[in-house]
């Protein structure tokens, strides 16, 4: 197959032509691009390590939610996911690690590479729940090792203070897993002793959902949000739907954290279902002007797609290579998916082509074309 | 030179709209030279549109206007800073300090602080342009020196008679000068990018594109940039002889 238009590569952006198959054969700069003149933009294919839901689906729903979720975010954009976990009683969250396991190994025909899982909660602070509901527990070993064993979990989000975070961490980063640290109320030392571990342990520490579910930066006390910005190797992802966390900080993390920073979308169920009633973690959910919220008024996960924040991040004045990179390329690395992520010979032919505003209009997965 | 034709006015204006999101895309604080003219108002709506569905941002960008009218105060509706508030500054994120358009009276006026400013500002990535049905880039207007730098000007009566549609139609009510721009700073740009559609510049287009070099019509300077490419309407393009080889070129890509 052969697409031309705009290729959006790691550090530039040139007109030319992208050969592939299953995998990428060749980018000739140039040849037969003039007709589109920028309105066809290519890119890699967005990869989401943070989503709950979309289009009426839930990871917590079993196979058929992940099947739905993740063909409603292939259509836009995303060719691979993590289908992320809500914090529920322990047995509901195993039964949906192993359904996102069960899918991983089937393969969705048609669809994006559900290349794990996101555990989020329930090792999480019960004072930072969020829109998590109340069943944070104490992340103990045997508990872990009971995750650990459906080899899904890629990434998990701990609250490092909790007691037993610290073994805890340890043993997911000696087991090839993300420590990510959120829904937490830790203090700076606590976050950075938290990123030591985890590095000790030959893993990769980051934090999730930047700016949400954590304390701020303040005089004498920065928080894990100082620990990741001043930290070298922490990762940070961040949910840009201009809802969640404000422009400007926004630009703080993009400019201070350069590689290291993820776009996510956290999407709920009712992402693409417009307004109406919706559900999370087993809490009632308003959906109005597009905004998702709990009774109480609390963000209740975001309504984003990937596609919706590369144009935030382009409307923030982020260079499109270097949006790009916030949705594909350094979530790869994050994960260590060193086959996609970036458009160079050899890679994955996980593509994404958009039209000049921005919108998408088709969807490759390695090499075949599914939206 | 190259030379893209699109099939109307339309489709030529989002084409111009998308290679600018492409600059300010690739470096979102690009140094943007603007124009004006009725070409330059869809232009800018549909950049609007680029930037309402979220496909480009201004918020670092600069821009430097090509040229205003003397003996108008900015804030007339009918000066260039009114209309390029109205079409685009009012209707985006660019940041109103960092968007200059020259003027000839009050702190800061006169050519030499325009282009100190265009240089301080690291020179212009991306300049756009309009063409007068007289030829003239800004208001360069005939026998305009290729060496020109911004300075004051007199307007030519072809320029103010197709002007005076913007003063209730009073050719008389058109400043008779103006500052512009000079055609050597227009050719310090890194790219040119020249929008012209309508069948009433079909005639210019021929002349300024495939005619003889001349300093009666300021356009045809534009062949002495090394990177200047022309998006036009069929409309624009009728007078075109060379017809065949552009749309060859624009299907490869292929600069000559």
């Amino acid at each position: 197959m052969q697409l031309s238009g705009r290729i959006v590569l790691e550090d530039r952006i040139c007109d030319g032509t992208i050969d592939f198959g299953e995998t990428i054969a060749g980018i000739e700069a140039g040849a037969g691009a003039g007709e589109y003149r920028g309105e066809r933009i290519i890119l890699p294919g967005f990869i989401d390590i943070h989503v709950h839901g979309g289009d009426g689906g839930d990871t917590m729903d079993g196979v058929a939610g992940i099947d739905r979720l993740a063909r409603y975010h292939l259509r836009h954009g995303t060719t691979t996911l993590l289908p992320t976990t809500m914090t529920r009683p322990w047995p509901e969250v195993m039964d949906a690690l192993r359904a996102v396991a069960e899918v991983r190994s089937r393969g969705l025909e048609g669809g994006p590479d559900i290349a794990g899982a996101h555990l989020e909660g329930p090792f999480i602070s019960p004072q930072r729940l969020g829109a998590q509901p109340p069943f944070a527990i104490e992340p103990s070993l045997p508990l872990v090792r009971e995750a650990l064993a459906t080899e899904v979990v890629r990434v998990v989000t701990i609250a490092p203070e909790l007691a037993g975070a610290d073994a805890a961490m340890r043993l997911f980063a000696q087991s090839g897993v993300r420590v990510s640290a959120g829904h937490t109320r830790c203090s700076f030392e606590q976050a950075m002793q938290g990123f030591a571990t985890v590095r000790d342990a030959g893993g990769i520490a980051g934090a999730t959902h930047l700016f949400n579910a954590m304390g701020g930066v303040e005089g004498r006390a920065p928080g894990l949000v100082g620990a990741v910005l001043q930290d070298r190797d922490a990762h940070a992802e961040l949910i840009l739907d201009t809802r969640h966390v404000h422009p400007a900080n926004f630009r703080i993390a993009r400019d201070i954290l350069g590689d290291r920073l993820l776009l996510i979308t956290d999407a709920m169920r009712g992402a693409g279902l417009g307004d109406g009633e919706s559900e999370l973690g087993g809490r009632a959910v308003t959906i109005r002007d597009g905004i998702a919220r709990l009774p109480d008024g609390a963000l209740a996960g975001s309504l984003l797609t990937m596609d919706a924040a590369l144009r935030h991040a382009v409307t923030a004045s982020t260079g499109l290579a270097h949006a790009s990179r916030l949705l594909s390329g350094n979530p790869a690395r994050y994960l260590g998916l060193h086959d996609r992520g970036v458009l160079r010979a050899g890679m994955r032919a996980d593509i994404v082509v958009l039209d000049a505003g921005l919108q998408v209009r088709e969807v490759w997965v390695a090499g075949r074309q599914v939206a | 030179m190259q030379i893209v034709i699109r099939p109307d006015r339309n489709t030529a204006c989002a084409t111009a709209a998308s290679l600018i999101a492409s600059q300010l895309n690739t470096k979102p604080a690009s140094v943007l030279g603007l124009a004006t003219g009725r070409t330059m108002e869809s232009v800018y709506d549909a950049l609007v549109d680029l930037h309402e569905a979220g496909a480009v941002g201004f918020s670092a960008a600069t821009s430097f206007n090509l040229d205003e009218y003397l003996a108008i105060a900015p804030d007339d509706p009918r000066s260039y800073r009114s209309t390029m508030d109205r079409l685009l500054f009012d209707r985006n994120d660019i940041d109103l300090a960092r968007t200059h358009v020259p003027h000839g009276s009050g702190p800061g006026s006169g050519g030499a602080a325009y282009e100190a400013l265009i240089r301080d500002a690291g020179g212009i990535d991306l300049q756009l342009l309009g063409i007068g049905e007289n030829g003239h880039i800004g208001f360069n207007e005939p026998l305009s020196s290729f060496a020109s730098r911004t300075r004051e000007v007199t307007l030519a009566p072809a320029t103010r008679r197709q002007n005076a549609a913007l003063f209730d139609g009073d050719e008389d009510a058109v400043p008779k000068r103006a500052i512009t721009m000079g055609i050597a700073t227009v050719l310090e740009a890194r790219r040119i990018l020249l929008v012209v559609t309508g069948r009433a510049k079909a005639g210019i287009l021929a002349r300024a594109v495939e005619g003889p070099v001349t300093a009666m019509i300021g356009a045809t300077a534009l062949h002495f940039h090394p990177d200047c490419l022309v998006v036009a309407d069929e409309d624009a393009a009728g007078n075109l002889a060379e017809r065949e080889y552009y749309d060859a070129m624009a299907a490869g890509s292929q600069e000559p």
